[in-house]
């Protein structure tokens, strides 16, 4: 995500159109792949109102932004993490997450391995399509600290102010997805090894 | 292999090797200079290594990155930025309409004009206000009546033309026509511009009883 720079900003707070439009123009990008790549799939439909829905928030609280207490971009991350869980929260979807299986139950039950090994020419969009559904088996908290991780480029410090938990936290979620991750794709990951 | 051996390095074509030096030495041997990027190119690799084998075994960048999202509609930005306009002049208006006084509805305005059509003006109250429209009419006939009474009365007592006459004429007159000369007598005082005027009654004793004792 581009930072738009603070005299933009400024200018944004104080009604400029062209750093309005500046500003949307260099976030709604990550906006919308992050919205995506959280809710999955399914929300392809919906992810562009629901991206929009996130500029109308940002713009409305835009005149109390500070710029000495966060970044613009880990500011904006901030209502796009909210949306999104008010949109699951709204939805009542159920997030999977082995995690919360509890002690003594059978894990996750996964399908043989045997049959994850993919067709060459289609591999890269299979894999994509596995990486949603792994990536949607994961719990809320880890899946937004991962997206926000490995596909954002965000720090762990700016992970932590976005989702208001301790860095150590955001660590420790981040170790989890990514055993996740690693367990649920394995087998693709050997086969374009 | 390189060969540390000088017979194998003359062999090789290799330059003379240094010798090795001695276990004493060798705890003294100076370390190697270290470039000053040394520890940055170090960790450039590490992380290179680390991208292109994915996190400690997992999806690498390039694998991760074949979960792509939507590409954006042509007309995203401008839809998104007209949408944050007409937001914002929503949110105005209903600022706004919290401080404006709504028009009055018709049916406000009615009721209060009521109202005031029923509040009393002067001091009394509706009650007394509505007695003196009761009673306005019947007053004004009653005067009415009384004032035509009174004029009747007044036009069957007047007096005959020749007594209103006699009243309106000048005393000058009046005494042409009397039976006794007092008449005379006062319009001849009453002539005081000229008192040997003829009077306008024509001579009579009166006249010739004055005009002798003036002389």
């Amino acid at each position: 995500m581009t930072e738009p720079t603070a005299d933009r900003v400024r200018s944004a707070q104080r009604g400029d159109p062209a750093a309005a439009e500046a500003i949307v123009q260099a976030l709604h990008r990550p906006v919308i792949a992050t919205i995506f790549r959280f809710l999955g799939p399914r929300w392809r439909e919906d992810v562009e109102d629901l991206a929009q829905e996130v500029f109308l928030k940002v713009f409305r609280a835009l005149p109390d932004f500070d710029p000495a207490r966060a970044k613009f971009t880990t500011w904006v991350y901030t209502f796009v993490r909210n949306h999104c869980y008010d949109v699951l929260k709204k939805k009542h979807l159920p997030t999977a997450s082995l995690h919360a299986v509890a002690d003594g139950e059978p894990a996750h039950d996964v399908a043989d391995r045997r049959e994850l090994v993919p067709v060459r020419d289609a591999e890269n969009q299979e894999l994509g399509r596995r990486i949603g559904e792994a990536l949607a088996l994961l719990g809320e908290d880890q899946r937004m600290v991962f997206v926000l991780r490995e596909y954002e480029g965000l720090d762990c410090a700016e992970i932590a102010a976005i989702t208001g938990v301790h860095e150590g936290t955001v660590k420790s979620r981040l170790f989890r997805a990514k055993q996740t991750m690693r367990q649920q794709l394995e087998p693709w990951l050997r086969a374009g090894a | 292999m390189i060969p540390h051996d000088g017979a194998q390095r003359r062999d090789a074509g290799l330059p003379a090797a240094p010798d090795f030096p001695s276990e004493a030495e060798w705890l003294d041997l100076p370390p190697p200079p270290i470039a000053p990027d040394f520890v940055a190119r170090t960790v450039a690799a590490v992380l290179a290594a680390g991208n292109a084998a994915g996190p400690e075994g997992g999806p690498s960048r390039e694998q991760l990155a074949s979960f792509a999202p939507p590409e954006p509609s042509p007309d995203f930005v401008a839809r998104t930025l007209q949408a944050v306009r007409q937001d914002r002049v929503r949110r105005w208006r209903e600022l706004l309409a919290r401080y404006v006084a709504p028009e009055p509805s018709p049916a406000f305005v009615a009721r209060t004009l009521r109202a005031l059509a029923d509040q009393p003006v002067a001091a009394g109250g509706a009650a007394a206000a509505a007695r003196r429209r009761r009673w306005t009419g019947p007053l004004l006939a009653a005067a009415a009546a009384v004032v035509t009474a009174i004029w009747l009365l007044r036009a069957q007592a007047a007096p005959p033309l020749e007594a209103r006459l006699a009243g309106a004429v000048r005393p000058a007159f009046a005494h042409g026509y009397a039976a006794a000369s007092l008449p005379g007598l006062l319009a001849a005082l009453e002539r005081d511009a000229d008192p040997a005027a003829l009077p306008a009654g024509g001579a009579d004793g009166t006249w010739l009883l004055l005009h002798r004792r003036r002389r």
